[in-house]
């Protein structure tokens, strides 16, 4: 269920306030008082853990439950997305891959 | 500029994913366009959309923006020596356009060893030229993802993920990235009952500090367990 209309600008603005923040604030101080070191260490794993946060819900939970079954073709999709990008390291040929396989493990579970 | 064409040909085909996903999500074409203009930050935008397409409230879309946005203040640390004498109509303009791909590009030209007075004009094209790409792209997928009926029939729902899924492999390297990894997306699944996506939040926190903490003893732990195996791990 989406949010109403003025919830959403005040994500935009609540979005556009916290990422101008973090863009000046340093630049404003120029540097004189530094993030300590384990700060910006830890800085780097917070895009991967966000990415894996949103990605396995969405693939792995099926009405509110764990659904770990060949059955389940968004499971199947993300594997062969996963794989082809190790591969590739390429964003968009591992986006049509893991597409292409949703649609052929759909097509097949319709089959069997 | 031709040193930002590159991250362009990289940036175009995020901003079209982003307009039609959010479209496809259920978000308003002038929310969307809203967000490119005044946030202008293409993951935390893309991550908005999938996390407001399931359902969460402002507090959590807005703190995961500011999260993942962290790491600007890293680019910003970086710049900072090389722009601190410039008038603040010029830090306010730099940092509202600062990116990853424009902090790469100006980083590597303020490390030039010439005296140019006006690297922040190089700066400053740079950006706007991204800017300009990523407004552009951005309604193009919007018109894109607007006239496609039914977009979850097609499994134009699993877009995201996918997207999500080619973002984050190429960033795993080495143990303490796997261990973020796993114990983020473990505590996402347990915690997906709490209202308005909070669990996520509380994931990514523990992921990160996982993580690093893994990095930390990786790196103190070869060197000095050898001569003082009771040294403390906070050597940084």
């Amino acid at each position: 269920m989406l949010l109403d209309m003025n919830s959403l600008v005040l994500v935009v603005a609540g979005m556009a306030a916290v990422t101008f923040v973090s863009r000046y604030l340093i630049l404003f101080l120029a540097g004189r008082f530094g993030l300590p070191r384990s700060v910006m260490d830890a800085l780097r794993f917070v895009p991967p853990a966000v990415l894996i946060a949103v990605i396995l819900p969405s693939v792995l939970l099926r009405d509110g439950g764990l659904e770990l079954d060949w059955r389940n073709e968004y499971l199947a999709a993300a594997l062969v997305t996963a794989l082809i990008s190790w591969r590739t390291q390429r964003l968009f040929v591992a986006i049509l891959s893991g597409m292409l396989a949703l649609w052929l493990w759909r097509g097949l579970l319709l089959i069997t | 500029m031709r040193a930002t064409l590159p991250l362009m040909a990289g940036v175009i085909p995020f901003g079209i994913i982003f307009g039609a996903l959010a479209v496809a999500g259920g978000i308003p074409a002038g929310i969307a366009g809203a967000m490119s203009a005044f946030v202008f930050a293409g993951s935390a935008q893309l991550i908005a959309a999938g996390l407001l397409a399931s359902g969460a409230g402002v507090v959590v879309v807005v703190m995961t923006t500011f999260f993942v946005n962290l790491r600007h203040n890293l680019y910003a640390a970086t710049l900072a020596p090389y722009v601190r004498n410039l008038p603040q109509r010029w830090l306010l303009s730099l940092a509202f356009w600062l990116t990853d791909e424009t902090y790469l590009v100006a980083i590597r030209r303020y490390a030039q060893h010439d005296d140019s007075p006006h690297k922040h004009w190089f700066h400053l094209g740079s950006a706007l030229t991204m800017y300009g790409s990523w407004q552009t792209s951005t309604w193009l997928g919007i018109w894109a993802g607007g006239s496609i009926p039914n977009p979850a029939g097609w499994g134009l729902d699993f877009a995201l993920p996918a997207t999500f899924i080619g973002m984050l492999i190429p960033l795993i390297h080495g143990r303490s990235m796997l261990v973020c990894v796993t114990v983020a997306g473990a505590l996402s699944l347990a915690l997906n009952a709490l209202p308005n996506q909070f669990g996520l939040v509380i994931a990514v926190c523990a992921g990160a500090l996982a993580g690093s903490l893994t990095h930390r003893l990786d790196q103190t732990g070869p060197k000095r367990g050898r001569t003082e195996p009771s040294a403390p791990c906070s050597s940084t």
